[in-house]
């Protein structure tokens, strides 16, 4: 082998030389051509959507035709340009400008693009597939059943977009069955869970006591994790379901003084607070205001200002004196805002003078921005 | 000279010259891996903008946490360029990291903190927490005020404070796009089994920026931060993308990564007594997922940027990469027991020894290399042309792989919109071959050799301001 290289070594590298001089020249080249090219093609493109943005804009205030817009259709560039301009618009339309934009979702071409999309096997196709679906003004009643499967796929995109779908388009018993899946899809953020809950209220057709006493149900049972639980709890005072308070409020009872989840307790104190549910106060005075999370106690603090009973000024006082910044300030803001006492009549001898002056500023300018 | 010495001579020669064919063999293998990997994230990233569902709500909550130590010169900046990010469910962690100038008070002063009783449960080992400030006009930032512990300390105490799903470690010298967390946590939305993300690190220097995010991309103006310029591209284009695809991904630079918080806090967060804390917890990652059999994925994604200031001085520069290189040798002897153990997989027969034999060992052999070839040069056992052929295929193979990471930039996410700062870095990536990469491999033989020797040192990082250009 020694031999080998030693006779052809020169010769060899020789070869691998002039390829690599001859790589190095198409490389370049290519970097020069490629930026030529990719430049050239993106004016096209920019001219498409420039071209196509007006037709829409132009279509959708009444000035264009859904047929003269569709004559412009050629290609399949030209379709995913639309579909760019449609989505964003999409974003900011609303009443009668949205319904004719939500027509040119419904074009053939596009439509039948996104049913292969969604048949494809490949999990964000589909999920793209089904928000499109979501968007729709109508899907085919026999498509749903085959989208609700979806909630169950492990890929968070998928299993969301699908959900969308079926809280657009699906019936009370296909709702239930979704939002116990994606509950328990571990991917999907709270902050997307929040957007299908709202979802199911604003196109449910039932009054909200179905969605109500879904949410009842799924909290009773018990097996989701605490952020999943707060939100539930959450949704039912964004949705005013009354109805819950007492089924809330056992749920607030059964709350163990010593070992309690802060973001369920927070959201409980929260809601029944809302709710004017009075029964609560004993226990927040007993056992939260001196609970070791900081957020359950500013919202003690939050639900004492609201019910004017004696008793919660003695526990407000106490708390002006918590070693957290924002407890002071929620409890010096529930005593003046909620029990109307004078500011300079507050107890406050566990503050310092700075600290006092720092906590009223921050009060004062909360004040003004509410008002 | 005898036969044996010639014979060991040219053996020598043998080796180095199948070394290189490893080497750049290796290289190319990724290039082209890189090159699949990076068209299939550009269209993932498509599928995403144009379907919608990036302007869902599907992301998981995220902390960001940026330990600081003696800044404040650049503290109130950073901090506010954290908070205009575009992102619904986020705070942002301050770790004050014991600093000795008036970063704290700075940070008070500007955001108008109160000392909070935020609960902070002691997941992770770190040195006492004084205190947790928070602020009403700004609900999502909190500061950390700790005792000096370094960077893996502050970090850990950061996750301790955290209450979100993932953590976003950045260094104070970075720059995060408004947009760059949605783009990040995409991965997370493709697939629940992620553990950790990590995204592009660019050279800052040059550019110019406004209200937090970058106006214009420029090249550096000087030598040494354009020759960075190409490396960056290099290291992360078609180095990490590259490894992406085949699933082994080891590191995620500690400038700009995000994990599962959860998944970090089971594998005891960062460790505190090595230099490569950031390659060193991805390599545990893998390692814990790997033993315990759970599914999990580390990933690489080449569209979310950073831009990070680079040093703009030799001896800075030659002080950090003396300190990579300690990190790349502590994670590697930490975890030997991967390389070629079947349990890991293409972790053990893969991903490890590239990085033992191309990343760790290169300086030791390309600089023997370089001893053994003159000697055969004077010795005659290699004639002139043999030598000077294949030190100009070296330069030029290596002059190819550069440049078609910046190609590969061009082709995909094109962030030098000016032809005349393609062509500056091409001609860069010609002549960082030239003197360059010498020194390079001798800061690194230096790091080596400074492992060896149990050095543990951080060394000071010279600013040069590209932020508030």
């Amino acid at each position: 082998m020694i031999e080998f290289f030693t006779t052809y070594a020169e010769r060899i590298i020789l070869v691998v030389l002039i390829l690599l001089i001859l790589v190095s020249l198409v490389v370049f080249s290519g970097a020069v051509m490629s930026r030529w090219l990719l430049n050239r093609n993106i004016k096209r493109r920019e001219r498409i959507r420039i071209y196509f943005g007006d037709l829409v804009i132009r279509y959708i205030s009444g000035d264009l035709s859904f047929e003269k817009l569709k004559r412009q259709l050629h290609t399949v560039t030209d379709y995913i340009i639309l579909l760019e301009v449609v989505n964003r618009l999409d974003l900011v339309l609303e009443g009668e400008e949205e319904r004719r934009l939500k027509r040119l979702l419904n074009l053939k071409r596009i439509r039948e693009y996104f049913t292969k999309q969604f048949e494809n096997g490949k999990p964000l196709d589909a999920a793209r597939a089904c928000l499109y679906f979501s968007r729709q003004r109508k899907v085919k009643e026999s498509l749903l059943p085959r989208i609700a499967e979806k909630t169950v796929d492990t890929v968070p995109a998928m299993a969301y977009s699908a959900g969308m779908a079926i809280m657009v388009h699906g019936n009370a018993a296909q709702k239930k069955v979704v939002i116990h899946n994606l509950m328990k899809n571990r991917g999907i953020s709270n902050q997307a869970m929040s957007d299908l809950i709202k979802a199911f209220q604003s196109h449910t057709t039932d009054d909200r006591v179905a969605e109500g006493e879904l949410l009842m149900d799924l909290i009773a049972a018990r097996s989701y994790s605490p952020e999943r639980t707060a939100l539930m709890i959450r949704a039912l005072g964004e949705l005013g379901f009354y109805e819950s308070a007492g089924f809330l409020l056992n749920e607030f009872e059964e709350l163990d003084a010593d070992d309690h989840d802060w973001l369920i307790t927070e959201a409980l104190i929260d809601v029944l607070t809302a709710f004017g549910m009075h029964e609560i106060q004993s226990k927040v005075r007993e056992c939260f205001v001196a609970s070791s999370y900081n957020i359950v106690r500013r919202a003690s603090a939050r639900a004492l200002g609201v019910f004017p009973e004696k008793m919660n000024v003695h526990h407000l006082e106490w708390l002006l004196a918590d070693s957290d910044f924002y407890v002071r300030f929620d409890a010096a803001k529930s005593l003046i805002d909620g029990h109307g006492i004078d500011p300079d009549e507050l107890n406050v001898v566990a503050l310092s003078e700075r600290e006092w002056k720092e906590l009223k500023g921050e009060i004062m300018e909360s004040i003004k921005e509410t008002a | 000279m005898s036969d044996i010495g010639v014979n060991i001579l040219l053996g020598a020669n043998i080796f180095f010259f199948l070394y290189f064919l490893y080497v750049n063999g290796a290289y190319i293998v990724l290039m082209l891996f890189s090159f699949i990997q990076t068209k299939k994230a550009k269209k993932e990233s498509e599928i995403f903008q144009l379907s919608g569902l990036y302007d869902t709500g599907l992301y998981k909550s995220i902390s960001i946490l940026a330990p600081a130590y003696n800044e404040e010169a650049s503290i109130i900046e950073s901090t506010r360029a954290l908070l205009n990010l575009e992102f619904s469910d986020y705070e942002v962690i301050v770790i004050n990291d014991g600093s000795k100038d008036s970063t704290l008070e700075k940070l008070i002063g500007h955001f108008g903190l109160k000392k909070i009783d935020r609960y902070v449960p002691h997941n992770l080992e770190a040195k006492d927490v004084r205190a947790v400030y928070g602020s009403r006009r700004y609900p999502s930032l909190f500061v950390v005020d700790k005792v000096n512990g370094g960077k893996a300390d502050a970090l850990n105490a950061g996750i301790n404070v955290s209450r979100k799903d993932l953590i976003c470690a950045v260094d104070s010298d970075t720059l995060l796009e408004p947009t760059v967390l949605k783009q990040m946590l995409m991965a997370f939305v493709s697939n629940p089994d992620t553990v950790a993300v990590g995204g592009v690190v660019r050279v800052a220097n040059g550019c110019t920026f406004e209200n937090g995010g970058v106006k214009s991309v420029r090249v550096p103006d000087s030598v040494i931060g354009r020759i960075q310029a190409v490396e960056y591209l290099r290291a992360f284009l078609f180095g990490r993308t590259g490894w992406d695809y085949f699933d082994s991904l080891l590191i995620i630079s500690g400038a700009f990564g995000v994990f599962d918080r959860k998944a970090v806090v089971k594998v005891g967060g960062y460790l505190h007594d090595t230099v490569g804390e950031d390659m060193e917890l991805v390599v545990r990652l893998h390692r814990h997922y790997r033993e315990k059999g759970e599914p999990y994925r580390v990933r690489f994604l080449p569209k979310p940027v950073c831009w990070t200031e680079v040093p703009e001085n030799w001896t800075t520069l030659g002080k950090q990469r003396n300190r990579w290189h300690r990190g790349l040798a502590d994670t590697l002897w930490r975890h030997r027991k991967m390389m070629f153990n079947k349990k890991y997989g293409r972790l053990g027969f893969l991903a490890m020894p590239f990085f033992l034999f191309v990343e760790l060992l290169s300086p030791v052999i390309e600089l023997v290399g370089y001893v053994v070839v003159t000697v055969s040069l004077i010795l005659g056992v290699i004639n002139i042309q043999f030598a000077a052929l294949f030190i100009a295929a070296a330069v030029l193979l290596g002059m190819i792989l550069s440049v078609l990471s910046v190609m590969l930039e061009e082709l995909t996410f094109r962030r030098y919109d000016r032809l005349k700062d393609v062509m500056i870095l091409i001609l860069y990536a010609f002549l960082e071959n030239l003197g360059y990469r010498q020194i390079h491999a001798w800061w690194r033989l230096r790091g080596l050799f400074d492992y060896l020797r149990g050095n543990k040192e951080w060394g000071e990082m010279v600013r040069t301001g590209a932020f508030s250009k």
